[in-house]
């Protein structure tokens, strides 16, 4: 199946680790098979993989 | 018994299960109304003058309620139509097979109570002749494998044209005039006939083999989002009582909604819009429910969950259920 592989960066000056947190706890919810939270020192990075939707 | 009598009677006997096996097998209970009745019934809204009385209705508002009646007069007649179709192969290809094992059984439990050995062993060869004519008509692909994947695809085709035709009609008569509905329902139409379904299965195998190639890598999309500050948990509840509500929606009612929240997003974010657009390569949100809903789910979550957007999807999820 083909996926998608999404890389969402969000500054860590105006964005909290709960709202990171929150948001990858909705992604996993709606069906990524992997959501992934780290930062490079400025930035939050969520790398999620998305597969194609169910049938 | 004598066997020359046996002889001379079996063929009738066969030609009369033949014959019952051909009326009764449609696995389809009755229609409550003569199809041909309702039929001819409806045939004013395929005549010219009803065309013409849409063309001279005025006002606007009187033309689209016409222009709705003659599509769904239309629709109706094709379903009809499809139904007596879709009855008619079952039942050639039931009356095949029960009939060819119920004139088996029969002449293979004579050839076991009559007496005399003559009588046995015709009887016999009868019941085997009738199996192996049986053997040699299921090796048939047709009825028994590639008949029911062709209803399923012809089925799927006529819902997806149907969800074109239903979007249509929720707009105005101007953006969606009768004959630009005749398109739709002329997509319809073929949707239900075996050409348009070898047509849909040779599609979907040229999809399946793009599929296939898009396995080898994955699609990755970066991007600078903002909208995250906006989301301080309080938009938290309505997104999940909006998901809720997607998760109960119908198939119809969910594929209809797609269409309406796509358009919607694409004026929003267009880059967004393509990101989840690419969660579904083969657009088996336009056909399947599942994928729809799934599809619904994944959009909300791609949007801000600020009270505008959360209202925007209410409304839209309001209307699809009415």
């Amino acid at each position: 199946m083909p996926t998608q592989t999404e890389v969402e960066t969000y500054p860590k000056a105006t964005v909290t680790n709960d709202q990171m947190n929150r948001r990858r706890d909705r992604y996993l919810k709606a069906g990524a098979s992997s959501c992934t939270l780290t930062d490079d020192g400025t930035n939050w990075i969520l790398t999620t993989v998305w597969p194609e939707v169910a049938t | 018994m004598p066997a020359g009598f046996l002889h001379r009677v079996l063929p009738l006997f066969a030609v009369a299960f033949l014959a019952a096996g051909c009326a009764s097998f449609t696995g389809y209970p009755d229609s409550v109304v003569e199809p041909g009745d309702e039929l001819t019934q409806l045939k004013p809204y395929f005549l010219p003058p009803m065309l013409k009385t849409y063309d001279d209705t005025v006002p606007e508002t009187d033309r689209r309620k016409l222009r709705d009646q003659i599509v769904y007069a239309r629709m109706r007649a094709y379903d009809i139509q499809f139904r007596e179709f879709e009855k008619a192969l079952t039942a050639q290809a039931g009356a095949t097979a029960l009939t060819t094992d119920l004139l088996a059984l029969t002449l293979s439990g004579l050839s076991a109570t009559v007496g005399g050995e003559g009588a046995k062993s015709a009887l016999s060869v009868a019941s085997g002749g009738v199996l192996g004519a049986k053997g040699n008509i299921n090796k048939d692909l047709f009825y028994e494998k590639t008949l029911p994947a062709l209803f399923t695809q012809m089925e799927a085709q006529r819902l997806k044209a149907r969800v074109a035709i239903e979007t249509g009609l929720g707009m105005a008569d101007a953006d969606y005039p009768l004959r630009k509905a005749f398109i739709d329902l002329e997509t319809y139409l073929s949707a239900g006939s075996l050409p348009g379904a070898l047509s849909g299965i040779t599609q979907d195998a040229g999809t399946k083999t793009k599929d296939a190639e898009s396995e080898i890598q994955s699609i990755r999309v970066s991007r600078d989002a903002t909208r995250i500050q906006g989301d301080d948990g309080k938009g938290e509840a309505s997104v999940e009582a909006i998901t809720a509500r997607i998760d109960t929606l119908t198939d119809l009612q969910a594929i209809g909604l797609v269409k309406v929240m796509e358009a919607e997003v694409a004026k929003l974010s267009p880059d967004d819009l393509k990101l989840v657009q690419g969660f579904d390569t083969t657009n088996k949100r336009y056909t399947y429910g599942v994928s729809a809903r799934e599809f619904l789910r994944r959009l909300l979550l791609h949007e801000d969950p600020t009270a505008e957007t959360i209202k925007r999807w209410t409304d839209a999820i309001d209307n699809a259920v009415k």
